[in-house]
């Protein structure tokens, strides 16, 4: 009768083994089984794009590393990013967009500059495949591809668009979402583009020039585009710590490669103790009061000594890659080089002009400065 | 059919031997007693014999044949179990679980057959709970449930029928009917293996008996030859007070006060 | 009286009969609901294979086809597993949540999502966390004693518990930007990304596993009658409740992985048909399994037809299954209270 026990708990003992060696054996597994199709690679250059071919189609690597077949002269396009959603419009694409990601939609400046945009479906990440066949969308550019093998079922193209690097820096990736652009929308698209990108390289260059009076400070960014608290940043392969990196800054959270909202704790905040503060994002107001009202953030160095600058919202916070690229990378630079002769209000008159055939008034730029709407009321969502 | 025990011990995980060296032997029709106090290794020695504890090789045999070489459905043809107390906890109707007791015959997936209905409602009927059909083994009372529990095991049709304490929960009533009922199934050909603590239920039904005290048989033999004063004292002990009318063929244990 | 049993059965088969009939309905009101309108009429055509407009084709074929068949298997597994458990742990409380089997198995998955797996190795990565979670559950319960009904239902609650830290912990470890939104989109289910491949993945596995369960749908009544007795009426126990629980198990696990955490089916469903049709798990099984298909697709229509976004399935199931839940207790209670 011990016997039988035995037996009893060997069998438990072989069910419990079994199991892990299933587990681990699948783990093992796929640790050797290399990322075969994802080819995720860096520059433009090196991008593989086809010509169309006769029967119209053109084949767009996205920034997942995928190729994806396009038909050309796509009139309607889910552009479910922000950022590319704003790069569009900049390139006179907006007539092809039907919808938008929500967050955009809120932003009352869009309708502004852009009055179509008014006519934009606000989309979600999460958006059922079936709705954007309804609305007759022809393409997908996102930049959250949870659901994207939903639409790959229903047969729509989807194009992935990240401001992030996979690994690394972002820092050739700026280009690469105007570049895919480019490739889908034709010729036009690609000399638009290409004005835009000597754009940026024109503000970088400017910018890089200041490098030579030293100044190595660190900052700390707080994304507030969405309500996700105080430690809503990003790590180093954003394109924010790309934009401080040329203008000899750092990001505080540099080191982190990706940054996630946990990472940093009150104490790591402490340790960090980051020179100065940028704070971007419809949710900016709503922040700075929580700043203000922290015992542990108000009584950091740089709040104290008045360094927590706040990001102009545009057509979309000018800190994603978008048509006011330039603009965010001189204002950057001009925060933290006093000598740097720079007129913001006149830049952002300028560029908004340039790109969206808006003329802005001062109080306009006042208001986007300070991520009010045009009638001066704090963004909609801020609360 | 014929139970036969040799040298049987049992012990639970390594703890001290419940059962020490058991042999008997049971054949043919009638009807045993285990009588013994409570925790004298009774129920398991009834658990050993139904195949629900292991035992080694060679220690029972049903038949003639070991019973680790019976397979749980060879076994289920020839041994039927009436627990002490039932367990499930799901609400089935009376007719369900008596029902139950004729799966043993059904092959897997398939409906109980209108003969396997007829012969759970015949046991019903015997035991007197036909009343009892369409209401819920959760919903009776424990007496009730341990009769149609019985009636279960009755409609599994085997030639043994073994039963834990059948007379626990009953009332009086209920006692005389099962007690005449075992007596009516002996006469049926069937062998009935029971313990109780109660010796009169032993010479109530005529029955053979042993004698458990501390894992042991001590005695074994017809129940009016084995059971008396002496050897229920041995038994009982010094706590109770026992007297032996045999034209009644009752004995009559009092409670007696403890000194001191 | 022994009637009784066939007499309950007529009522049973009618029962089966008008389940399929509305699942076959629903399959095909399925087909042409949703946020893009498609006209009865193209369904209908679509059936008799005439020519219908591109668009709507792919839609019927590469969107709703998929996710119906899936939640046809998804609802027909897991309100099967849910009866199972019930009857093998002789408990109605029972079921895949409950016992911690649903998050076992999505912690696997979840492991498996974070690796980047293929699809067939997060199945077999959450069958087996699935598989260890009821180990646990079931040696815990042994350590708390021998009030089975109770400490079954405790550590299943503790294990459970313990499995959504680690649930937790992989969504700690997941990068912000990609894989934590799939893991939290996923963990509240849902059936968008279904694919034929995916259907045509687990539909053989489940298949496999409804034959066996409804071949021992007799064993699982014997083993709920407690190990003892259930030993003496002819049932190999240890390895018949190896075989069904490693079965509801598996069918758990397999619909974890095509379409997320989906809950209360598993618990709702089964204790709905138990109030109406008794417990022979003959009847539980089979009418657990069709209602199981009629409650998830709906619940499917309802999450893709509702909003423009996807509804996640556990949002619709919690909300509906709930109120129906407390039903099945109450209406019991009820119940009983007329018998006496």
């Amino acid at each position: 009768m011990n016997r039988s026990i035995v037996i009893k708990n060997t069998k438990k003992l072989i069910i419990i083994i079994l199991s892990f060696v299933i587990l681990t054996g699948c783990s093992s597994g796929t640790a050797s089984d290399p990322a075969i199709n994802k080819s995720v690679s860096g520059t433009a250059a090196d991008k593989n794009v086809t010509e169309p071919d006769k029967n119209g189609i053109v084949t767009v690597t996205d920034m997942e590393g995928n190729d994806v077949e396009v038909p050309v002269n796509v009139e309607k396009v889910a552009c479910i990013s922000q950022s590319a959603t704003d790069l569009m419009i900049a390139f006179g694409l907006g007539d092809k967009i039907v919808g938008t990601y929500r967050s955009f939609t809120y932003n009352p400046w869009a309708g502004v500059i852009y009055p179509k945009a008014l006519e934009y479906k606000a989309y979600s990440y999460s958006v059922s495949a079936e709705e954007l066949l309804k609305d007759g969308v022809e393409l997908v550019i996102i930049q959250d591809t949870e659901n994207a093998e939903a639409f790959r079922n229903a047969g729509i193209p989807v194009i992935a668009v990240h401001q992030y690097s996979p690994e690394g820096v972002f820092d050739e990736e700026i280009y690469e979402t105007a570049h895919i652009l480019g490739e889908i929308f034709g010729e036009e698209t690609k000399r638009e583009a290409a004005e835009w990108e000597r754009d940026v390289k024109d503000a970088i260059n400017e910018v890089s020039s200041l490098k030579k009076s030293t100044c190595d400070e660190t900052v700390y960014y707080i994304n507030g585009e969405k309500q996700k608290g105080l430690f809503y940043s990003d790590g180093g392969n954003s394109m924010i710590s790309s934009i401080l990196s040329t203008a000899g800054l750092s990001l505080a959270t540099e080191k982190y490669e990706v940054l996630n909202v946990h990472d940093v704790s009150d104490e790591e905040m402490i340790k960090l103790n980051p020179d100065a503060m940028l704070i971007g994002g419809a949710y900016q107001n709503y922040l700075m009061q929580e700043l203000y009202d922290s015992e542990l953030w108000s009584n950091l160095d740089c709040v104290k000594n008045d360094r927590v600058y706040r990001i102009p919202v545009a057509m979309t916070g000018i800190e994603n890659v978008s048509a006011e690229t330039p603009v965010m990378i001189r204002y950057t630079a001009s925060l933290f080089y006093p000598d740097y002769d720079y007129d913001l209000d006149k830049d952002l008159k300028e560029n908004i002009k340039k790109y969206f055939d808006y003329d802005l008034s001062s109080e306009d730029v006042y208001n986007m400065k300070n991520a009010f709407s045009k009638d001066g009321e704090v963004m909609v969502n801020a609360e | 059919m014929k139970i036969t025990v040799s040298k049987l011990s049992f012990s639970y995980e390594n703890k001290e031997e419940v059962l020490k060296d058991i042999s008997f032997n049971i054949d043919g029709c009638g009807i045993t007693v285990l009588l013994g106090l409570n925790g004298c290794g009774k129920t398991t020695l009834l658990d050993c014999i139904i195949g629900y504890h292991p035992v080694g090789k060679e220690r029972i045999f049903i038949d003639g044949r070991d019973i680790n070489r019976y397979t749980a459905n060879e076994l289920a043809h020839k041994i039927s179990y009436v627990p002490q107390k039932v367990e499930c906890k799901i609400d089935y109707t009376v007719y369900e679980y008596i029902l139950m007791g004729r799966y043993p015959y059904i092959r897997p997936g398939r409906h109980p057959s209108k003969n396997d209905c007829d012969i759970a409602k015949k046991y019903m009927e015997q035991c007197r709970i036909a009343h009892l059909a369409r209401k819920e083994i959760t919903q009776i009372s424990g007496g009730e449930l341990q009769i149609v529990s019985l009636a279960r095991a009755l409609s599994q049709e085997t030639e043994f029928i073994i039963m834990d304490e059948p007379f626990s929960a009953l009332d009086f009533s209920n006692q005389s009917i099962v007690v005449e009922l075992i007596k009516r199934l002996s006469e049926e050909k069937r062998h009935i293996l029971l313990t109780t603590h109660n010796p009169n239920h032993a010479l109530h039904m005529e029955s053979s008996a042993f004698l458990m005290k501390g894992g042991r048989i001590i005695k074994w033999g017809m129940a009016e030859e084995v059971i008396n004063v002496t050897i229920l004292r041995e038994i009982f002990g010094e706590t109770v007070c026992l007297s032996k009318d045999l034209p009644f063929n009752e004995v009559s244990l009092k409670l007696r006060r403890l000194s001191g | 009286m022994q009637n009784d049993y066939y007499k309950g059965l007529r009522s049973y088969y009618l029962t089966v009969a008008i389940c399929l009939v509305v699942i076959a309905a629903l399959f095909l009101i399925s087909l042409f609901t949703g946020r893009y309108m498609i006209e009865p009429e193209e369904v209908i055509a679509f059936i008799e294979n005439k020519e219908i407009p591109e668009l709507s084709g792919r839609i019927i074929t590469k969107l709703r086809i998929p996710r119906t068949i899936i939640a046809l298997f998804t609802g027909a597994s897991l309100a099967v597993s849910g009866a199972i458990y019930q009857g093998v742990f002789n408990n109605r409380m029972a079921s895949p949540d409950l016992l911690g089997v649903s998050s076992g198995a999505s912690l696997g998955a979840c492991i498996g999502i974070l690796m980047d797996l293929s699809f067939e190795k997060i199945v077999i990565a959450s069958f087996a966390a699935g598989n260890l979670t009821v180990c646990i559950t079931v040696m815990i319960a042994k350590l708390i004693g021998k009030q089975t009904e109770f400490s079954l239902i405790l550590s299943g609650i503790a294990t459970g518990g313990l499995m959504s830290s680690c649930i937790g912990l992989t969504k700690y470890l997941a990068d912000d930007e990609r894989k934590l939104s799939e893991i939290t989109y996923w963990l509240l289910g849902s059936f968008s990304s279904s694919t034929m491949k995916e259907a045509a993945f687990i539909s053989p596995v489940l298949t496999i596993c409804f034959m066996i369960c409804l071949l021992s749908v007799n064993t699982i009544d014997i083993i709920s009658l407690g190990k003892k007795e259930a030993k003496v009426s002819g049932v190999n126990y240890n390895m018949s409740v190896l075989i069904l629980i490693s079965c509801a198990t598996l069918m758990t696990a397999s619909c974890v992985s095509v379409s997320g955490v989906i809950g209360w089916v598993g618990l709702t469903v089964p204790n709905l048909v138990r109030l109406v049709f008794g417990n022979m798990h003959r009847k539980v099984l089979m009418l657990s399994m069709l209602l199981g298909i009629v409650f998830m697709m709906l619940t499917d229509m309802l999450a893709r037809t509702l909003s423009p976004d996807e509804i996640p399935l556990s949002v619709i199931t919690g909300i509906i299954g709930t109120p129906l839940f407390l039903f099945s207790v109450i209406g019991r209670r009820k119940r009983d209270k007329v018998l006496q």
